[in-house]
């Protein structure tokens, strides 16, 4: 259990460089990068340290998941910035992971090593993280959407904050889709049945419908700009609804701890 | 752009959200009209043949009904816009309503059926609209084939064959519970609610049902045993042999930790009955005081009695929280007239099939745990599922060419044109 007691640590660390690398990246931009990556790969490092120890992997708990978020979250933003030669997403996306990673070290976990039989299945990992991913793309689509509604209607930011909205949501709705697909064949072998309705599946189902309702509205009117970031922002709140409210996580259901029959 | 087309998408969307609203409010009056009768579809073969027609019709309209304004309009975007939100808002209702038999919902939302909002009126009335469009504008596009548009049909088809055969499949999917003793076999399977049984084609014989479960934990129980406190955060303590670990200012030490062990004396002796509970010794000392308790604990079941040790005047007593399982299996052997036995493993998570008959391991005896003399099987029989596999497998592709086709777009595309202007603009 020594290096997941490391987690506090790691995280702290994490948040520090990213800081310092947020502050650093416009007038030393080597710097600035290096450090934003540090601060991400100390995160993907006590992942892995926690995956090992756990020896299952952490995509278990809500807390788990957080942490996947905050370690994806920059780096989906990160590949949308290095393709399409952007710099501002970061300062946007980056708080936002900050924001999930302080959640976590304000509740700290308690690490667990079980993981239920229907869980234990080569489809878990892939699922999940196909998740976390179009999460990860689909807010950094909504921090753009802020930047965007806050930005004068037709300036060249607000223009700018919807490319780079449109792309995430394209790139994390398709990750939204794999996702459910994935799952769909996983209960299949899991539950004997691929859809049951159950609140996880509805509420998956919803956020989306939230962005399908994005895609579509965005080829209808291209022009309306404020309309699309509104509507990211509701669609954000489904995919929270979803992810927390619900407790998306198959396993959320199961408590804890069950000590009286 | 369409925003500028001769019909003005504004009256598109008042027309389409009438057309929504009426279909609700239809569907709504029927079902109470119904008494809340859920709707099921019709079985095999009519469902096939419903497809089937339902899919020519598309074909026909596709080839031939481009320049009639009403196809035009129901395949068309802002009508897609008014069902996925009208297919949102049902399936709001569906899922914030709470899971129950519908007994304690208020009577008209039993007339609309949302008791089991799947199978009520209004719920497959939005799904209906919602393919409609869906079908609509993959056909629409068939007579302008083209290479790049190939995504489009691949996603919209998919998700299209996905949700017609979910839905009309319905009525032909079988789910049965089969539950069978060790040593024992039986064709004898009854639905989830025990209302109705019928037989299997073949014959299970459980040869062993076995079961794993991980290492115990430590969790904090009141001093009365009737609650646990140990709180989400607080550490996790493997119950294994030998390992420190602290909590709540104590350090607790494990000094035996048996799988199974039955009572002896003041303490327990290692024992392979299945009966037998987890049990461990531990040696619990008080940081501050430096005080330390050393005292037995287990879960106890059936047969031998929960014990947990008072954690001095601290409140809380140290208890071993119940094993959780890790993996369960049934050894079977499939009993068919005129064949040789055939042995398989049944498995969460690895079902087999069987004649068109897939059985997935269910539970156990849960009360029993280790002791579990039973295993409960479900038998399914979808016999639908290659066409909705192929229609997930459709969506799934469609997905990742969307995804290419993103990463692949020139960067420079978006100077004064949004990213995702759509590519045709020949309406
Ligand atoms: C499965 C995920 C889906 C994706 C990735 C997707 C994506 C797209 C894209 C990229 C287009 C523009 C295609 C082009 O212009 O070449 C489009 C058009 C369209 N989509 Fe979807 N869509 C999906 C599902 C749906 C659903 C479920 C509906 C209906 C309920 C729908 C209705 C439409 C309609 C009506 C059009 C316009 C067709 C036309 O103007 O000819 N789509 N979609």
């Amino acid at each position: 259990m020594n290096l997941i007691q490391t987690f506090p640590y790691a995280a702290a660390l994490a948040l520090l460089l990213w800081s310092a690398g947020l502050t650093l990246f416009p007038k030393k931009r080597a710097l600035g990068i290096s450090l934003l990556t540090l601060g991400t790969l100390a995160l993907g490092g006590i992942l892995l340290a926690i995956w090992i120890t756990l020896d299952r992997p952490p995509l278990r708990t809500l807390g788990e998941t957080r942490l996947w978020y905050a370690f994806l979250l920059p780096i989906a933003a990160g590949c949308i910035c290095i393709r399409w030669k952007m710099t501002w997403p970061l300062y946007y996306a980056i708080p936002l992971a900050g924001l999930f990673l302080g959640i976590n070290l304000a509740h700290p976990e308690s690490w667990d090593r079980t993981l239920m039989p229907a869980l234990r299945s080569v489809l878990f990992v892939p699922h999940v993280l196909a998740y976390l991913l179009a999460y990860a793309f689909l807010s950094a689509a909504f921090a753009a959407s802020i930047r965007g509604w806050r930005a004068a209607p037709l300036s060249n930011k607000s223009k700018q904050s919807l490319e780079f909205a449109d792309r995430s949501v394209q790139i994390g709705f398709a990750f939204l889709t794999l996702g459910l697909c994935i799952g769909a064949v996983w209960a299949k072998e899991a539950w004997g049945h691929y859809w049951a309705w159950d609140p996880k599946e509805t509420w998956a189902l919803l956020t989306w419908l939230g962005y399908l309702g994005y895609l579509h509205f965005r080829l209808q009117h291209p022009l309306q700009a404020r309309g699309a970031f509104l509507f990211l922002g509701a669609a954000w709140i489904v995919l929270l609804l979803c992810w927390f409210g619900l407790n998306h996580l198959p396993i959320a259901d199961q408590s804890v701890h069950t000590y009286t029959r | 752009m369409q925003d500028n087309s001769l019909q003005p998408p504004k009256s598109e969307y008042k027309i389409g959200g009438l057309i929504c609203l009426g279909t609700s409010l239809l569907a709504c009056a029927v079902s109470i009209f119904q008494d809340g009768k859920p709707l099921i579809a019709p079985p095999w073969p009519t469902n096939a043949i419903l497809l089937g027609l339902v899919a020519l019709w598309l074909f026909f309209i596709g080839l031939k009904g481009q320049r009639f304004a009403p196809t035009l309009l129901l395949g068309g975007l802002p009508f897609a816009l008014c069902v996925i939100a009208h297919f949102f808002l049902w399936v709001l209702v569906a899922g914030t309503l709470p899971a129950s038999d519908g007994t304690q919902l208020p009577e008209i939302l039993r007339l609309l059926g949302l008791a089991n909002p799947i199978t009520s009126l209004p719920f497959n009335a939005a799904l209906i609209l919602f393919l409609l469009n869906l079908g609509l504008a993959t056909a629409g596009r068939l007579t302008k084939l083209k290479k790049a548009r190939l995504k489009f049909y691949v996603s919209h088809g998919g998700m299209w064959l996905l949700i017609a055969a979910g839905l009309l499949s319905s009525s032909d999917l079988e789910r049965w519970e089969l539950i069978v003793s060790e040593g024992n076999a039986t064709a004898e399977v009854s639905s989830s609610d025990g209302s109705q049984t019928r037989y299997l084609p073949f014959g299970v014989l459980l040869s062993d049902f076995s079961i794993e479960f991980f290492t115990t934990q430590l969790t904090l129980v009141d001093p009365d045993e009737k609650e646990i406190v140990w709180q989400k955060g607080e550490p996790l303590i493997d119950l294994d042999q030998g390992n420190l670990a602290q909590i709540r200012g104590w350090q607790i030490e494990v000094l035996q930790s048996f799988e199974g062990a039955l009572p002896h004396g003041d303490g327990y002796q290692a024992s392979d009955s299945p009966y037998a509970p987890p049990a461990a010794q531990l040696r619990a000392t008080h940081l501050a005081s430096g005080s330390a308790i050393t005292g037995w604990t287990t879960c106890g079941n059936d047969q031998v009695p929960t014990r947990t040790i008072l954690a001095g005047d601290s409140g809380f007593r140290f208890a071993m929280a119940l094993p959780r399982p890790k993996r369960f299996a049934s050894e079977i052997t499939i009993l068919k007239k005129g064949e040789p036995p055939y042995p398989v493993r049944v498995e969460v998570n690895k079902p087999v099939k069987v004649d068109g008959w897939e059985l997935n391991q269910l539970s156990y005896d849960e009360t029993a745990g280790k002791a579990s003399r039973w295993s409960v099987l479900e038998a399914v029989r979808d016999p639908w599922i290659p066409v909705v596999y192929t229609g997930i497998a459709l969506l799934a592709l469609g997905a990742i060419m969307h995804l290419l086709d993103r990463i692949a777009v020139a960067p420079r595309s978006a100077e004064l044109q949004p990213a995702t202007a759509a590519p045709d603009q020949e309406k």
